[in-house]
């Protein structure tokens, strides 16, 4: 059955190890995945990792400095801020990827319905998407993830509509070009069902461009996310999300700098290795490059 | 004439965009859970009282008529009434806007003055040492946590190196210059009250260079690529093979077509400034509508919230149709 | 030799890129006269267009380097000359018009302030004085309603009519030699002929020298006095027009005269040349048309054939005529 699979799909497999070639072959590339790889080992392997338990409450060690015991020092209740930092990962990767999945998921349909089916929807739709993309990104989040609670389901939520119509967009572009192509004329001709085209041929051929933009959005969400949770909207305490430290840290700036300054640096460097990460990869996508 | 036309059309345009833009706001607002007329009257209030209430601010009428008398009300700048301190909040808003909109302005003029340069020379001298160093700038500029930022300035430049103040706008112990446009930059200068101005400056330089670094990141890549891109297009080679010196191919041919997305990017970015200036005015203290609104997500005071909302959302939508007809003054090719 | 208006001498050029050397030009000879239109024949990717940019040093510098070679106009070398004479000369004494008119022309500024730059540039005169002599040369290049014209946007005219303009701007300031690379190339038949003509006639009207290059043998034979034919980086073969299509020399010209479609021979199949043209990384060796040459013989794939003179003025770099 595998056999089958590979022999359906030779094209695409050949394609991706085509791609990963030109991956490891380009430093930026290379660099932003280890970043991801990364934070990505310390999410999963956060309870092997430490012999901390990033709830346990020491008050005795309270605001102590960086030091052998504790990498990166303790918070205000003695907890050791390096491993709740390890388990932030888990948090914000996982906010990341929820937001991608959901606002790609759904953008991408949106688009790619748009797209084909053109007219009166397109028309209609393509206005609510403006009317979304009217609102500065964060601020918009935050109106809704004030309206609907403070809690972190709902800020995920509040991101991943706030992301929609970029994936909207991107995709309708890809399917007004892919439908104009002889391929998908052939499918009409031959009785395809629209749906079956659009799922068929019109979303794998805008695959690549998603994958791509899914990538700077993972980065993106994570900041807007931390940017909630530091306003008070998103994770709440004692979850060790990495904006959430950040905003309590602050009151403890000027002594204990520390406590804002690792969980802010640790944002600051996984979305930067998302953000190399895709623009490498789009670069490597992109066809005139792959000759 | 074209241009007049282009004009209108665009005007015409962002009307169904601000209706739709308000009906998103109402929405949301009727997503928030709870009874607002049981939050106003308190909870010891009996039902009928609150009955009444409810009945008195029209929240028991259908949907689209709320919306309707909603509407009205923008219309006349009413945009209700905040719980925290029962002021209209289009009254608190008018107040704190200048002060937002001078950390803004000073942002951007930091962006394009900064960052065009940058995005330039970095095209000129593409892959030498100056662009790798100016690429790296971008990306951490985009990947970078505001909010983290400006603690991290504070600790530098406030805490140990004592260089510049860690919050407001102006030293404690002086009177704000006289109320002309809100702004102490300019009011300061105006009344000829250098201590002032001085001041002010002093304490809008961290706000501003934290506001900025990311727009100036973007700004410097997109000048940069779109430079990179028309240096390369066919009629930069026929000026040069007119004989015009390198300097007047860049400036006057290049500049003028690399500019436009750039242009745009700016103009968006101003928008994107109101936004960020959310994190910025609360990690310095700065009194404008970034402040108001995270000090009123701690009260849950959704009036003020959802009002802070529509302004900016309003203000972005003009933004976005100057920055479009602004491109079209600059691209001829637009007008059709 | 010293009376001729541009002379090329065994200019070699490379392109200096990842994947390895791209030996673009390879010891070129090339002579041009006053008054006189040479013609550059070849196909696509056999250097044609990097030639002409060669003279006014339009490749860019970096992945492009001479190895050797001179380029005299009017006796100078021009590969030696500091920027700012080049850029004198470059407009002035040597204009150049290229074959995309629809991208060649800065699309947010109008005609009028394109020419009249060129024109101040290099000429000592007003703004006004200088939009009379834009009108003038618009006239002369049969644009209807010059006056109109100057304050048009490019994107507001035809390919043809963008042709035209461009042919103007390089002519307005009387340089000796006009370089045309493929200029009627991308535009539509109906159009060519008229472009063409107005090319040649405003050309000999002014005593213009042009190098006009082309894949097109019959524009060729219309419009030149003289033709070099290229392939593969190489001059093959330099001759009068009419001595180039009565009697080809070269193989190359033989076969590319051979594959043009002849209205009275409509029976006959198309004679192709068979092979494709080489790579130029890794250019065949000895002389570079060996391998797809009916008459290849001994000394074909060793030893390079150098230019020699035939018949008057007629020259041809093949071992069939002796090296």
């Amino acid at each position: 059955m595998w056999d089958r699979f590979r022999r359906e799909h030779e094209w695409q497999i050949r394609e991706l190890g085509f791609t990963i070639k030109l991956l490891t072959r380009n430093p930026s590339a290379v660099a932003g995945f280890t970043i991801i790889a990364l934070m990505v080992l310390l999410a999963v392997f956060a309870t092997s990792l430490t012999r901390y338990n990033p709830i346990h409450i020491s008050l005795k060690e309270r605001l102590s400095q960086p030091s052998l015991t504790h990498l990166f020092g303790t918070d205000e209740l003695g907890r050791d801020i390096l491993s709740r930092i390890m388990y932030g990962a888990r948090i914000s990767l996982r906010i990341g990827a929820l937001v991608v999945l959901i606002a790609g998921g759904c953008g991408s349909i949106i688009g790619a319905v748009c797209g084909y089916v053109g007219r009166q929807l397109d028309n209609v739709v393509m206005r609510i998407l403006d009317v979304i993309l009217s609102f500065p990104p964060l601020v918009l989040a935050l109106a809704l993830a004030a309206a609907l609670g403070p809690n972190l389901n709902n800020a995920i939520f509040a991101v991943a509509f706030v992301m929609i119509p970029k994936f909207a967009r991107l995709v309708r572009g890809e399917a007004l070009a892919v439908k104009e192509r002889q391929f998908v004329s052939a499918a009409r001709a031959a009785g395809a069902r629209p749906l079956w085209i659009v799922t068929h041929h019109i979303l794998p051929n805008c695959l690549s461009s998603v994958i791509v933009l899914g990538t700077l959005v993972l980065g993106e969400a994570i900041l807007i996310a931390a940017s909630l949770s530091f306003i008070g909207l998103g994770a709440q305490p004692p979850t060790p999300e990495w904006g959430a430290m950040v905003s309590v840290g602050r009151k403890f700036l000027l002594h204990q700098w520390w406590y804002a300054t690792f969980p802010g640096l640790f944002i600051l460097v996984t979305v930067i290795g998302f953000n190399i990460f895709g623009d490498a990869l789009r670069d490597v996508l992109d066809p005139r490059i792959r000759r | 004439m074209r241009l007049l036309g282009y004009v209108l059309k665009r005007l015409l345009y962002s009307i169904p965009v601000l209706i739709g833009v308000t009906l998103l706001v109402f929405l949301i607002s009727h997503a928030i859970p709870g009874d607002p007329a049981r939050m106003m009257a308190g909870e010891k209030a009996s039902n009928e009282a609150v009955a009444r209430l409810r009945h008195s601010l029209g929240l028991d009428r259908p949907l689209p008529v709320q919306y309707v008398t909603y509407l009205g009300g923008l219309l006349k700048g009413d945009l209700g009434i905040s719980i925290r301190n029962q002021r209209p909040v289009a009254r608190d808003l008018m107040d704190i806007f200048p002060a937002t909109l001078e950390l803004t302005l000073v942002s951007i003029l930091l962006c394009v003055l900064v960052g065009l340069p940058l995005g330039i020379f970095s095209a000129l001298r593409r892959n030498r040492l100056f662009d790798h160093v100016s690429r790296v700038f971008s990306v951490v500029g985009i990947s970078m946590p505001v909010f983290w930022l400006g603690l991290m300035l504070l600790l530098l430049f406030y805490s140990r190196l004592g260089w510049l103040p860690g919050s407001g706008r102006l030293d404690i112990r002086l009177d704000p210059p006289a109320r002309i446009t809100g702004m102490y930059l300019v009011d300061s200068l105006l009344e000829g009250n250098g201590r002032a101005f001085v001041s002010a400056l002093s304490h809008i330089i961290l706000p501003a260079f934290c506001l900025s670094y990311v727009y100036l990141a973007i700004i410097t890549r997109i000048t940069r690529s779109s430079m990179i891109s028309v240096l390369g297009l066919d009629y930069i080679t026929t000026a040069r093979a007119n004989g015009l010196s390198e300097a007047r191919v860049v400036m006057k041919h290049a500049l003028k077509n690399a500019l436009i997305p750039t242009v745009t990017i700016t103009g968006l970015s101003i928008g994107e400034l109101l936004g960020g200036a959310i994190l910025t005015e609360t990690i310095f203290d700065w009194p404008g509508m970034g402040k108001y609104v995270v000090d009123s997500v701690g009260y849950l005071d959704f009036p003020a919230i959802m009002g802070f909302t529509l302004v900016v959302a309003v203000v972005y939508v003009i933004i976005n149709l100057l920055v479009d007809l602004t491109y079209a003054v600059l691209d001829p090719q637009i007008r059709y | 030799m010293s009376d001729a208006l541009l002379e090329i001498r065994k200019l070699s050029l490379q392109f200096h890129t990842y994947q390895g050397v791209v030996r673009a030009l390879e010891e070129v000879d090339l002579t041009l006269g006053h008054s006189e239109i040479l013609g550059l024949v070849g196909e696509s990717g056999c250097g044609k267009s990097v030639m002409a940019r060669s003279v006014l040093r339009l490749n860019p510098e970096p992945p492009a380097r001479v190895s050797q070679g001179e380029i005299l106009f009017k006796g100078q070398d021009l590969l030696t000359l500091q920027p700012r004479g080049l850029r004198e000369i470059r407009g002035r004494d040597i204009s150049m018009i290229f074959q995309e008119p629809m991208s060649s022309l800065n699309p947010v500024y109008t005609i009028g302030n394109q020419m009249q730059e060129v024109i101040t540039l290099h000429q000592r005169v007003s703004t006004a004085a200088a939009r009379g002599i834009a009108v003038d040369m618009l006239r002369q290049v049969n644009m209807p309603d010059p006056e109109q014209c100057l304050a048009k946007y490019p994107h507001e005219l035809s390919g043809g009519m963008r042709q035209r303009v461009m042919i103007a701007m390089e002519l307005s300031c009387k340089p000796d030699l006009l370089i045309a690379d493929e200029p009627t190339t991308a535009l539509d038949v109906t159009v060519q002929g008229q472009v063409l003509t107005i090319l040649a006639d405003v050309a000999r009207r002014m005593g213009t020298s042009v190098l006009f290059i082309s894949h097109d043998l019959g524009v060729v034979a219309q419009l030149c006095d003289r033709v070099s034919v290229m392939y593969a980086g190489r001059i093959v073969e330099t001759g009068p027009v009419e001595r180039i299509f009565a009697n080809p020399l070269h193989p190359y010209t033989k076969g590319l005269l051979r594959a043009v479609p002849s209205l009275e021979d409509d029976k006959k199949a198309l004679q192709v040349i068979p092979g494709n043209v080489p790579r130029l990384i890794n250019p065949p060796s000895g002389c570079r048309f060996h391998p797809r040459c009916p008459s290849r013989f001994g000394p074909c794939d060793r030893v390079v054939p150098g230019l020699t003179e035939v018949e008057a003025n007629h020259h041809v770099a093949c071992h069939l005529y002796g090296t």
